[in-house]
């Protein structure tokens, strides 16, 4: 039999919902349609945008899903696991808002301000939501989570201090994937570069990527390689650069070859050929118990392997959609730099 | 295009797994193409180009800028076939093509030629070939309008 029903201990979670949790999830709900029918008057095609911010949350949350859990919320409220479509559209509620209401705002001011903007108005709206999910009893952590956050908690919320970094690396990444989509959705003009500043995309690549790494690094560890290449708790020197470095040059090989492509075009290239040279990469670490995957993250994993190796299938399925977070983000802020108008 | 439909398509199916599959549904799809060595993308791909063209028309992402790509294309090869033997030799095709396409746009949304050569100047481009661009987008500037 190929399907096996899900029998990890996170498909048996507690999924019957409180009436407050249900009030909950009405309000997020209400609060959804309600943004977007009365933003739609300042930005032009914004059901496709929101949809695009839902996909970006939902490609981070399914990542990163096995550092959180999400009880309570009713059988209907789950998409995978306990990932659940209401918090996705929760926080899609809440980068759409924040971003259109930036834009109608401020303007004339410069993309890469307005983005800290974004990331500074979305920590504290998304404290404020991580506090309510607290309270009812949505959210709990990971036994690795836990090692992490230890029992340092912000007084009043009740939430981790670790929110106060998780919270604007998710935002920074989701945002910079949305904003590169919402220039194919607004059809924006970019001006063609013929001299690529290569130094500012590595830059940009090594800011995204650590980010990233330091985001699941409970997810993942790094074991057996020279003592001085870890850097922050098992985040690894050698590892990180490889993913910069392959991220990097697939970015500027497509921006270099195919420069006649449009955004789509060239998005779906970058990440079709940094998945192309990441992926053996990543089954070689495997293969040398060099990547260890967490027991939470290896608890949600079929048990199926990719042929000829050591790399559970899952791995091919989340490569892509890491690459399409971090992408988005490095290329997003290329582009602010080259170009003013935005 | 086919390849961009049916990618648009696969995320729409797995979207619809996510859904509908009560929380198995990636797992399955996933095990489906791996244990079956891949054959079930025998009715994965039709089906993925099928859900692709939808999303395509619903969205308009779009045929009509697909055939301006097109034309523009044939506009450069015919232009650079007849200028081959007197002309200095100028930026590759797709460069070319490029810079007609920003040039076009730009010209449409009201930007003068001065802004747009001393934009394209800055991040790198040679005179010449901006000025062949610009002559292109010209020439042709009703047909890659219409």
């Amino acid at each position: 039999m190929i399907f096996q029903p899900c029998s990890s201990s996170l498909c048996q979670f507690d999924k019957a919902a409180t009436t407050p949790i249900i009030f909950f999830e009405i309000a997020v709900l209400v609060l959804a349609i309600f943004f977007i029918f009365y933003l739609s008057r300042y930005t032009k095609k914004i059901l496709l945008k929101f949809f695009i911010i839902a996909i970006g949350i939902f490609i981070f949350e399914f990542i990163t899903h096995p550092l959180w859990y999400n009880f309570k919320m009713g059988e209907w409220a789950y998409v995978y696991r306990d990932v659940s479509w209401l918090l996705t559209i929760g926080w899609a509620t809440i980068i759409l808002t924040t971003t259109v209401v930036i834009d109608h705002l401020l303007p004339k001011v410069r993309a890469y301000k307005r983005f800290f903007l974004y990331l500074l108005a979305t920590l504290i709206i998304g404290l404020i939501g991580e506090t309510v999910v607290m309270q009812l009893g949505i959210r709990s952590y990971s036994p690795e989570t836990h090692q992490l956050i230890g029992n340092l908690y912000i007084p009043l919320l009740g939430i981790p201090w670790g929110s106060l970094y998780y919270i604007p690396v998710f935002m920074a990444l989701v945002i910079g994937f949305y904003k590169y989509w919402s220039l194919v959705i607004d059809n924006k003009i970019l001006l063609p570069i013929k001299k690529i500043k290569w130094g500012r995309y590595l830059a940009v690549s090594v800011v995204g990527v650590l980010l990233f790494e330091v985001m699941i690094d409970a997810m993942i560890s790094n074991a057996g390689l020279p003592a001085w290449s870890y850097i922050f708790r098992d985040i690894n020197i050698i590892l990180t650069i490889s993913w910069i470095i392959i991220i990097w040059l697939a970015i500027l090989f497509v921006d270099k070859v195919f420069i006649h492509f449009d955004l789509f075009k060239k998005f779906i290239s970058y990440i079709l050929l940094a998945t192309a040279i990441a992926l053996p990469i990543e089954a070689i670490f495997v293969a040398k118990n060099i990547r260890i995957y967490s027991p939470s993250t290896t608890e949600n994993f079929s048990g199926y392997l990719v042929p000829f190796s050591s790399v559970p299938v899952e791995v091919i399925f989340v490569f892509p959609f890491y690459l399409a977070l971090i992408i988005g983000f490095i290329k997003y802020w290329t582009y602010t730099f080259e170009n003013k108008e935005l | 295009m086919k390849i961009l439909k049916i990618l648009t398509g696969f995320v729409v199916i797995v979207i619809l797994a996510s859904i509908f599959g009560r929380g198995q549904g990636l797992a399955f799809l996933a095990m489906s193409i791996i244990c079956t060595a891949g054959i079930s993308l025998v009715a994965y791909v039709p089906l993925s180009l099928l859900l692709g063209e939808i999303v395509f028309k619903i969205f308009k992402w779009d045929q009509k800028e697909e055939k301006k790509l097109k034309k523009i294309e044939e506009i450069i090869k015919k232009t650079q076939g007849d200028d081959k033997k007197d002309s200095p030799k100028t930026g590759n095709q797709n460069e070319i093509l490029t810079l007609v396409e920003y040039i076009g746009k730009s010209e449409t949304k009201g930007m003068s030629k001065e802004r747009i050569m001393s934009d394209l100047k800055g991040t790198g481009w040679r005179e010449e070939d901006i000025k062949q661009a610009m002559e292109i987008a010209a020439k042709y500037k009703d047909s890659l309008s219409a």
